[in-house]
């Protein structure tokens, strides 16, 4: 089992401990699912971490866990779609209260049906008075400097905002983990451009990461690279594909940082 | 799919004209109730879709998606609440 979600997303929760999340939420009774939406959520969950993402279509839904025959046709019986949506947003609605503290988020991105799991980054502390049971410990400030850099094409206007949107969520949850961090600014900024060329040339304990919206077609790409500024080793690198959505995808991108922010923790010795 | 969002939250203005105001700017506001608002349009749809149609299945898939249509209306109404 750990096999099939090893390849779904390296560095991410263990699957025993996916399970556990999903067997805990679904036994919640705040989060708003039908005894079907409950069927569908476990089977994406399970579908996924048994390392069978690539079997997780409207169709094998429709047929698994909506009951419909061979002749399914999602396009006139849009049945996965409306319940996906709904799911979604019971997702949301439960993390936003009683999971406010679950360790490990279990979301659907907009345009897919394969979930994604993620560690929660712990709330600040004014928010979480007594740390929940099992949390890991907050972590003491990081001596590492972390130079963030947006290299999205400004060329596209659409690509440039998610681009920013990214960043702005990444340096977020990189500065919730303690690392210093800057973000290359523009060219008239110039003190500050002065100060992060300082860095690299005389990196000491400072790391960069390079990330991109780049559009192709209909599609997205939001890539990171994660490298160490003493030897231009790369130590982390990865991206993900999105079909674009006229939607808001705030929660998209935050999940797309999420997992960035999580493989750049992870490529760091503790 | 815009238009599919934007023709659900017009569905559901002229279904509860008094909490219009509200639709307006959560729709706006939160990323969730415009797709809530499309699953809503393609259950409405689906609805008179099958509805219409000759097949076997029909009447029963109909009343499945006015299920849906009722459940999405109260998924709307909690997130909006």
């Amino acid at each position: 089992m750990d096999k099939g979600i090893s390849a779904f997303r390296p560095g991410g929760p263990p699957a025993e401990d996916i399970l556990a999340a999903l067997k805990a939420i679904l036994s919640h009774d705040e989060l708003r699912l039908s005894e079907r939406n409950r069927r569908f959520l476990s089977f994406v969950v399970n579908q996924t971490v048994a390392g069978h993402s690539e079997r997780i279509k409207a169709y094998a839904i429709g047929v698994d866990v909506f009951g419909r025959d061979e002749a399914f046709d999602p396009t006139l019986d849009p049945i996965v779609r409306i319940e996906a949506t709904r799911l979604r947003s019971a997702l949301t609605a439960y993390y936003d209260a009683t999971g406010a503290r679950d360790r490990i988020r279990i979301a659907i991105p907009p345009g897919s049906y394969v979930p994604t799991f993620a560690w929660a980054i712990p709330l600040a502390e004014d928010e979480a008075d007594t740390p929940p049971a099992g949390a890991q410990p907050a972590r003491p400030t990081r001596s590492e400097t972390i130079i963030v850099h947006d290299q999205s094409p400004r060329s596209d206007a659409e690509a440039a905002l998610r681009g920013e949107l990214f960043s702005d969520a990444l340096v977020r949850l990189l500065s919730k983990a303690q690392f210093k961090v800057h973000v290359v600014p523009s060219v008239e900024r110039r003190a500050a451009l002065d100060a992060i060329r300082e860095l690299f040339t005389h990196p000491g304990e400072a790391y960069s990461l390079d990330l991109a919206v780049r559009p192709m077609l209909e599609r997205r790409r939001y890539s990171w690279r994660f490298g160490d500024l003493r030897n231009g080793k790369v130590l982390s690198s990865d991206f993900r594909d999105y079909v674009i959505a006229t939607a808001p995808c705030f929660d998209l991108i935050d999940a797309v940082a999420d997992e960035a922010a999580q493989a750049v923790m992870d490529a760091l010795p503790d | 799919m815009e238009q599919a969002q934007k023709r659900g939250l017009a569905r559901l203005m002229l279904r509860w004209p008094e909490r219009r105001a509200e639709l307006r700017q959560r729709f706006a506001q939160d990323p969730r109730l415009p797709e809530l608002c499309e699953a809503y349009e393609a259950a409405c749809e689906a609805a008179a879709y099958w509805t219409k149609s000759s097949a076997a299945v029909g009447a029963e898939r109909a009343e499945e998606y006015r299920a849906l249509m009722t459940a999405t209306e109260q998924d709307i109404l909690h997130r909006i609440s």
